[in-house]
């Protein structure tokens, strides 16, 4: 059949509206864009942006490919309408600016980003049909994102995952390096899904760490190396569950996790529609909307330049700050982290027990059992700066920060269910919903910077940007004044201040600087 | 009746027909049966009688697909708010029958901007169209021609665009496509936005006129110019205004943009519209404001 299928349609508005620049233009091929889909005559699809060719794919799924969209990543642009409902006094706010759903707009995030996401939740909830939708989006037939998806069993080998040695080759070959390998078809997929991860034998999940984490297969001291993609991985539990543990640095290799939220009945007669139509979303999905590998490579670049501003960084490093730090952990100041007690193997409530002094309700730290790795930042920024591409813009906002923040952290932030802050009235949902608690915690952290005035009182900051204006020229009066500033500060917050995360990395900080510019003022004085 | 290439056609693809028909009025509940079997009798019969034999299928489902779409916003067919679309199915359908694909969704959308940009003349876009039909058949020189003939039917915000297609089809049909009837003319055009200059203190165009009217303008407006680009403000609303010798179009703007703008002086202006108000200059237009008009007064510079 020759008929473009209405199903295919686009949004042939603008997804995300921006403000127009002062000198504007006008396309006389708009002449031939209305309110009927053109037939590829008058569109150049490939003239799009691609960041407006991403919202289309963002809301061809949600319009057309998901039947009932949650709107959890939410935007305004002035205050919400915002509802108290039931015993509990649940919130239910109506956003005022385009707002989003996770389920949908986190793997089209990792789609561009090519990173790793994980769809959590029960079955039959469409974990499996979203990631081929990626593959699809990739521009892959339908039946081979199938055919390369690989699915996790308890019998699973080396071999299932990677591929064989030739059986001729095994009997003949004189040395290892004469026996060819038929490496797996998935492996060189630019979108690599791997559904129900963990029922993979622990074993055949390190090769798969191999293979996710440093982009290759090994097998008989041959290596396949692979291009990079997008991963898309589902679990029933994410919890640990399943057949098998998941080994922890698979675990730690995931980017961001998402859960496929509950069917609303309400949207039964679209599922019944669905039925009766034979409509699979997979095979209809627009041309329009199907990226070139040559566009994911810009697109990954004009992310990249996203930029992160640096009252937004120094949000996220205040943030971070709070949790790495263990005060009673070790007795050398560098290694007063969670990390060192982590690695000694003490137990949690022996280690908390001790602490003593902090307001355990007001120390974010407290809530979490561990901290934040590097691993951990370079993706909340890199995810920071996909949403803020996504919607149009060329720089980080805190709202992009506070929306994706709790995607990335989600199994990479423990909490500690001990904590006095879940125990405080209101605070009980917070153990069971992971999303909601990491972006309170950034609220927090956000209210306790602006309690600060970090903003505009950061004398740490003033002495760093001082510092990276490089120390070639600088006097030795001027260093040796900055060296008593330094040790004046620290001085000054040693006087009866307590110690917490923040202050922790901001004194490191202070040591580091403090190292440079005595190690530069011996050079000046040996010269 | 119908005739019997659209019958046959019907018949044997009714299963998808009946489906695209369901699902368009599942999504448009407004689609109304009664409407869409009018606009099959009107508008695809007359395209199927003209379609090539090895193209009526191409032919009719296009249609049937475009329509779907304007019959449920009411853009075509018998309960239509225009004429305008089914103007342009009905005159160039020997065209649309002939590259259904290109032809039909482009020239239905061109129709449509033409009927909903205020000042605008579909009917000129229409009869210039005609006209082209007669000497162009591929369709990709007849959508460039319906380009610059949107233009010239008042669509002035299309004049850097269509300057350039102009430069790049046969002067012969380019001169057509304008309703122009020497080369001079189509060099006049090209040279300056407004062609003649009007004797005296007359201006060339009036643009805008008061809401109650029709118009867009609910208290007498005023001009800035940013970028050598024309703002028009009344009351809380801004729109940027382009304008030339066949016509003026209100875009919708911000009110950073309008006062990013600056303003001028203008000591020629026609007493009828009292105090002038504002002035604002580019480099082909000086644009006036007065007290007593709800219209933008605009002048060649």
């Amino acid at each position: 059949m020759a008929f473009r299928n209405l199903f295919q349609r686009l949004s042939a508005a603008p997804t995300n509206p921006h403000p127009a620049p002062v000198a504007r233009q006008f396309d006389v091929a708009d002449l031939y864009r209305g309110p009927v889909a053109d037939g590829g005559a008058a569109t150049d699809a490939d003239a799009l942006p691609l960041d407006e060719k991403l919202r289309q794919a963002y809301f061809w799924i949600v319009n057309t490919a998901i039947i009932s969209p949650h709107y959890d990543i939410e935007y305004n642009d002035g205050p919400p309408q915002s509802y108290v409902l039931g015993d509990t006094k649940s919130r239910l706010t109506l956003p005022s600016a385009q707002s989003y759903s996770s389920f949908v707009l986190l793997p089209l995030l990792t789609f561009a980003t090519r990173r790793k996401c994980l769809f959590i939740g029960g079955p039959g909830r469409g974990k499996t049909a979203s990631a081929i939708l990626m593959g699809v989006l990739a521009g892959y037939p339908v039946r081979e994102v199938r055919r390369a998806m690989l699915h996790g069993h308890p019998q699973m080998t080396i071999a299932d995952l990677l591929g064989n040695p030739l059986p001729a080759d095994l009997v003949q070959a004189q040395n290892i390096a004469d026996i060819r390998i038929a490496w797996r078809g998935w492996l060189d997929k630019r979108v690599k899904i791997i559904d129900e991860y963990n029922r993979i034998p622990t074993r055949t999940q390190s090769a798969l760490l191999t293979v996710m984490g440093d982009g290759y297969a090994e097998m008989l001291d041959h290596i396949h190396e692979c291009p990079e993609a997008a991963w898309f991985l589902t679990a029933n539990d994410d919890q640990g569950g399943g057949t098998y543990q998941v080994i922890e640095a698979l675990r730690d290799r995931i980017d961001v996790i998402v859960q496929a939220l509950a069917f609303n009945p309400r949207f039964l007669s679209d599922l019944i529609t669905r039925i009766e139509e034979r409509i699979r979303p997979e095979e209809v999905v627009p041309r329009q909307i199907i990226f070139t590998e040559a566009e994911i490579d810009r697109m990954q670049d004009e992310i990249r330049a996203v930029s992160v501003p640096p009252e937004i960084r120094r949000r996220i490093e205040f943030f971070t700050s709070q949790f790495e730090f263990c005060e009673v952990a070790g007795d050398q100041f560098e290694y007063k982290t969670k990390d060192t007690a982590r690695l000694a193997g003490v137990e949690w409530h022996l280690l908390t027990a001790q602490e003593t002094g902090r307001d355990r309700l007001k120390d974010l730290g407290c809530q979490t059992r561990n901290g934040i790795s590097v691993r951990g930042l370079m993706t909340i920024i890199h995810f920071a700066k996909a949403i803020a591409y996504f919607r149009g813009n060329r720089a980080v906002e805190l709202d992009d920060l506070r929306q994706i923040l709790p995607f990335v952290l989600f199994d990479k932030l423990v909490p500690d269910a001990e904590a006095p802050f879940f125990d405080a009235p209101g605070h009980g949902a917070f153990r069971t919903d992971r999303i909601g608690w990491l972006r309170r915690l950034l609220d927090l952290s956000c209210a306790e910077y602006d309690r600060l005035n970090l903003d505009r009182e950061d004398p740490v900051a003033e002495l760093a940007a001082l510092f990276r204006q490089g120390l070639d020229g600088v006097s030795e009066n001027e260093v040796r004044s900055r060296l008593v500033k330094i040790e004046g500060l620290i001085a000054d917050w040693a006087k009866g201040r307590k110690l917490y995360g923040h202050l922790y990395d901001d004194l490191l900080k202070l040591k580091y600087l403090h190292q440079r510019h005595t190690n530069y003022l011996r050079w000046l004085q040996t010269r | 009746m119908l005739c019997d290439v659209l019958i046959s056609v019907l018949r044997s693809a009714r299963a998808d027909l009946n489906a695209q028909f369901a699902q368009a009025k599942r999504e448009r509940p407004a689609l109304d049966d009664a409407a869409f079997t009018g606009f099959i009798e009107q508008q695809i019969d007359p395209l199927a009688r003209l379609a090539p034999g090895d193209q009526a299928y191409d032919v009719i489902s296009t249609a049937w697909e475009c329509g779907l779409e304007l019959v449920a916003q009411r853009l075509a067919g018998p309960q239509a708010r225009h004429p305008w679309i089914n103007e342009t199915w009905k005159l160039l359908a020997a065209q649309l029958a002939h590259a259904p694909r290109q032809l039909i969704p482009a020239f239905s959308n061109a129709a449509y901007h033409l009927a909903t940009t205020p000042g605008a003349r579909p009917r000129q876009w229409l009869d210039l169209m005609q006209n082209i039909a007669q000497v162009v058949t591929d369709a990709p020189a007849l959508l460039h021609a319906g380009q610059i003939a949107a233009w010239r039917a008042g669509l002035a915000h299309y004049r850097e665009g269509a300057l350039k297609l102009i430069a790049a089809l046969e002067p012969k049909i380019a001169q057509i496509a304008l309703g122009a009837d020497s080369s001079a003319f189509l060099e006049k055009v090209i040279a300056s936005p407004w062609i003649e200059k009007p004797a005296g203190n007359r201006e060339s165009l009036r643009a805008g006129s008061f809401r109650g009217f029709g118009g867009l303008f609910i208290v007498p407006p005023l001009v800035t110019a940013v970028n050598d680009q024309l703002f028009v403000r009344s009351g809380d609303d801004v729109w940027l205004l382009t304008a030339d010798s066949f016509g003026a179009t209100f875009h919708r703007g911000t009110l950073a943009e309008f006062q990013a703008g600056s303003g001028s002086r203008f000591d020629d202006a026609p007493a009828d519209i009292g105090v002038v108000t504002s002035v604002a200059r580019t480099r082909h237009t000086v644009a006036v404001t007065g007290s007593l008009t709800h219209a933008v007064l605009l002048f060649a510079a």
